[in-house]
């Protein structure tokens, strides 16, 4: 299978100062971010030191999704031995009598720039492990079980989940630690989810997505060919615009 | 015996007259696999072999099996329900049966905490069960009866929801923080209008999949059973999680169709792909996916739970969600919306599409005079405007409602033509192409015998379609497009003789001496016995299994002798396994089978099929693989028929190879061999021994 990651970033993992990181995020990100820490109640001190980014990140394309959940079955595998959607750090849920491309929703980790779960956490158990290309982490050793990690996460469903198995918490860890799973993960490793995709809708970048990046276009002219859409909304078909046409002269 | 992995374990008792629940263990079953083996044995020890006639009676049982895969991530074998049960589509009688669907209810069934779900008896009052986290309660349904399957799963989500959680948002089962917790819908198994108003072709219905032969609706109808809707956070055990993990990613490579490439086998048919049709490609089996993507309505492919195809399609405007094969292909040609909404209107009415792709019979009864406004049978339908979305409307609701000729045809049209005098001429003529059991011609049975001997000793539709797709629509396509094959005769009857370790490829000849060899019975029964277990008991799709040769080009071209369903059976239960354990497993179903068959009456006499197949020549092309004087080629098969002396010694050959009588009837021997004492004594008890 060819493989579906892209080059490490080589300046990502140094630590940055609150400054720093709002100024690198760009509107959209400040917004975002910002917006789901006030809903919280949070507030940034401005002698904080914000958190190296992570050198990897997961992004999908909701629209190329095949609805088949395959993703869930393979992360909870490899992490924990058991094939289980509930135990999955990626969750897909979707409507089968929706319209698409509104019908799917694919739930990632988005490795936060500012991770909200990491600053809740009062053990440490939720931290920026820098061993591993700084990747947000939970210790389960240290875990409490106080869920503040979940409460904190600004998305819906929160991308942070209790293990009801083991009882503590859980997020996406770009598959650091998969016992379960011969291959090496994290930053520079891979994924199991973007392995598994039968339709390449999931893939690991190493620089930080915008905000609104995190669910994005893969869909390619081969895409095209089997008559599916391409543009960035989901709503042309391929043989109107053409591209249908043009991939099959190739 | 209990496996390492694969099953959770439990087995959920409904009785529906009493209320009752009772959970059982699932370990005695899990042997053969789950799904359709594992029911037969199931449904013999809770009826004591005393299977009703039909599934109408309130003694019937009505069996859903997730198989050892289900929910598990084996490619195209995580997502199959595979029900057992006394069916009542069958024609004359319709034995017991299966039936089964794709979709996610298998997994989730798994996730709630049990292997499998019996229901007995019959409610007094309509009612669906509600199960979560191993937890069984029998609801009210009267203020569902009447809803169509779509507005029923949707207000069953609900239900089970609640107001405490958005779909999609983490929903905790039991309220504590240790409660399992989920961000995904129940899952809901339902009937529509058909199903309660025991249509004897009506469905069971679950995220847009069917479960349709045997006529499973009308059962639950009958058992005032709305629907079941499953919702669970359990996990289900794997014994080697690295080898799965390993084998699905494998597998993906060499046989998942690469979206992102353009036109990844080149095809002399315009829009038309090799790749797609043989090998499978995303939203295949939509089937407008052939005509030159037809679809204009933005789409994505959708595909049931572990799935590496994704074959069906998810639009836009919704119609025609999940549509599937000939459901895709129904009255009202205009480009693909009104087939789509037909599609999805079945769905809702809850009626088994393949009972109704093909409006023929009808409609030739009409030109003759004999059905329309005023005839002898008379009929308000309008015939003015055969084939048209229009029609297919009115029809589809007067089954469902059993209005206008519906009340009739709500029967089986072997029921309505016997009603109507007509059954003994038009199935001899073929003008009613029932070939067995009441069941429509689905391949030709003069000429694919896998299908129909198999299935003439069975009691429905033998689906085996990816078999199909090698020996008869590869050298139709190529055929069409007026083209060489990439696999000629020779070497796929080759492949075939290796993938099935037959050795010979004379078992692929399909020529009119090569249907009744000794060669071709052996793959005719390696072929059932493949069926029985690998697809309809550990599940694997049969749209997408088995694999005996790929069309890709390059590196993997040529032959597939993976065999990868014996791989995944054992990393996930941890039971080696091979060709000839998995070939006895699927003997062991079919003696289980024929024996509770004969429980209910059956005879050699029954074994059957109808008079066109012996006495009315096949007159279009139909390509299949024949050895003609010396050489293998893709034949016309033109002009055959079956011939019914040689047809009742297949039938004893093939009794024989089974461990059966020349009566038909499995042997003591035969099953005591299997463990089967038990339903020896049965058989010897009803005098069948």
């Amino acid at each position: 299978m060819a493989d579906k990651n892209q080059t490490v970033d080589e300046t990502a993992g140094k630590e940055i100062s609150r400054r720093q990181f709002v100024t690198g995020l760009g509107g959209a990100g400040i917004g975002v971010i910002l917006g789901g820490l006030i809903a919280k109640g949070f507030i940034l001190p401005d002698e904080a030191v914000a958190f190296p980014v992570s050198q990897g990140y997961l992004v999908v394309d909701s629209k190329k999704c095949g609805e088949c959940q395959t993703c869930m079955l393979m992360c909870s595998l490899a992490h924990d031995g058991v094939a289980n959607p509930s135990l999955s750090r990626i969750q897909v849920e979707f409507d089968p009598y929706g319209k698409f491309p509104s019908e799917v929703a694919v739930n990632q980790c988005h490795q936060c720039v500012y991770p909200a779960c990491v600053d809740a956490c009062p053990t440490g158990a939720n931290h920026v492990d820098t061993k591993h290309g700084n990747v947000r982490r939970i210790d389960p050793a240290k875990c409490i079980g106080c869920e503040r990690c979940i409460q904190a996460c600004p998305y819906t469903p929160s991308r942070v989940q209790w293990n009801f198995e083991k009882k503590h918490s859980q997020k996406c860890d770009l598959c650091v630690d998969t016992p379960y799973w011969n291959e090496k993960g994290g930053p520079g490793g891979k994924q199991a989810c973007v392995e598994s995709c039968p339709m390449n809708a999931i893939s690991f970048v190493s620089v930080t997505p915008a905000s609104t990046d995190y669910d994005t276009n893969l869909r390619t002219m081969g895409w095209a060919f089997l008559g599916m859409p391409v543009d960035d909304a989901g709503t042309q078909d391929p043989t109107v615009s053409g591209l249908q046409a043009a991939v099959s002269q190739k | 015996m209990a496996y390492a992995g694969g099953f959770v374990g439990k087995i959920a008792v409904v009785d529906l007259s009493s209320g009752k629940v009772e959970v059982i263990s699932s370990e005695p079953y899990q042997s053969q696999g789950g799904g359709w083996a594992s029911g037969l044995e199931l449904m013999f020890d809770l009826s004591g072999g005393k299977v009703p006639a039909d599934g109408f009676d309130p003694q019937a049982i009505f069996i859903m099996f997730a198989s050892g895969l289900s929910g598990t991530g084996v490619p195209s074998a995580s997502e199959r329900t595979i029900c057992t049960f006394p069916g009542v589509q069958g024609f004359p009688k319709p034995w017991i049966t299966r039936s089964g669907w794709g979709g996610r209810f298998a997994p989730m069934m798994k996730a709630a905490g049990f292997d499998a779900i019996a229901l007995k008896g019959a409610a007094a009052k309509p009612v669906w069960i509600n199960v979560v986290d191993g937890q069984v309660t029998i609801e009210s349904a009267e203020d569902l009866w009447g809803l169509g399957t779509i507005a029923t799963q949707e207000e069953i989500w609900a239900r089970v929801r609640g107001d405490k959680a958005a779909f999609g948002d983490w929903l905790s089962t039991g309220g504590t923080r240790d409660s399992g917790r989920s961000t995904l819908r129940p899952v809901v198994a339902a009937i529509g209008p058909a199903g309660e108003n025991k249509v004897r072709t009506s469905a069971v219905i679950s995220d847009t999949r069917a479960g349709g032969q045997g006529g499973p609706g009308a059962v639950w109808g009958a058992k005032n059973l709305k629907a079941v809707s499953v919702y669970g956070t359990g996990g289900v055990p794997v014994a080697d999680p690295k080898a799965l993990i390993d084998l699905r990613l494998e597998m993906q490579q060499k046989y998942e169709y690469p979206v992102d490439e353009i036109n990844p086998q080149p095809s002399p048919v315009p829009g038309l792909s090799y790749w797609g049709l043989l090998d499978r490609g995303p939203g295949f089996a939509a089937m407008d996916y052939y005509l030159n993507a037809k679809i204009k309505t933005p789409h994505r492919p959708s595909g049931c739970m572990g799935c590496y195809i994704c074959c069906r399609n998810s639009y836009a405007d919704a119609l025609g969600n999940g549509q599937h094969c000939v459901e895709s292909i129904f009255w009202g040609s205009d480009g693909g919306t009104n087939e789509r909404r037909i599609a999805t209107m079945l769905n809702d009415l809850g009626l088994d599409a393949f009972q109704y792709m093909d409006p023929g019979v009808l409609i030739r009864l009409n030109q003759a005079g004999i059905v329309g406004p005023g005839k002898k049978i008379d009929s308000k339908l309008p015939f003015d405007r055969p084939q048209s979305a229009a029609w297919a409307e009115e029809f589809l609701k007067a089954v469902a409602y059993r209005t206008d000729i519906g009340a009739d045809w709500a029967e089986g049209p072997g029921r309505a033509l016997t009603k109507w005098g007509l059954w003994e001429e038009l199935s001899g003529n073929g003008s009613a192409p029932y070939p067995y059991h009441g069941y429509t011609e689905h391949y030709d049975p003069r000429l694919e015998v896998d299908w129909s001997y198999a299935g003439a000793l069975g009691s429905r539709d033998r689906n085996c379609h990816s078999y199909n797709w090698e020996v008869h629509w590869l050298p139709t396509v190529v055929a069409i497009a007026g083209v060489e094959s990439d696999v000629p005769a020779e070497t796929l009857v080759q492949y075939m003789a290796e993938a099935t370790e037959l050795g010979d490829p004379m078992c692929f000849d399909y020529s009119e001496q090569g249907i009744y060899s000794d060669a071709r019975l052996a793959a005719v029964r390696w072929i059932m016995h493949y069926d029985e277990y690998y697809l309809q008991s550990v599940g694997f799709c049969d749209w997408a299994w088995p694999h005996f040769a790929t069309h890709r080009g390059g590196d993997t071209a040529g032959k597939a002798l993976d065999q990868y369903e014996h791989k995944f059976w054992t990393a996930v239960t941890g039971e080696e396994t091979d060709t000839e354990k998995s070939q006895e497993k699927g003997r062991k179903q079919a003696t289980i089978e024929r024996a509770l068959q004969i429980l209910q009456g059956r005879t050699r006499d029954d074994d059957t099929m109808a008079g066109y197949v012996f006495d009315v020549p096949t007159s279009a092309p139909y390509f299949l693989p024949a050895y003609i004087n010396g050489k293998w080629t893709y034949d016309t098969c033109l002009n055959r028929t079956l011939d019914r002396d040689k047809w009742e010694d297949v039938k004893t050959r093939l009794y024989k190879a089974e461990g059966w009588s020349e009566k038909g009837v499995p042997t003591r021997e035969t099953l005591e061999g299997m463990g089967y004492g038990r339903i020896a004594d049965a058989l010897a008890a009803a005098g069948a021994l």
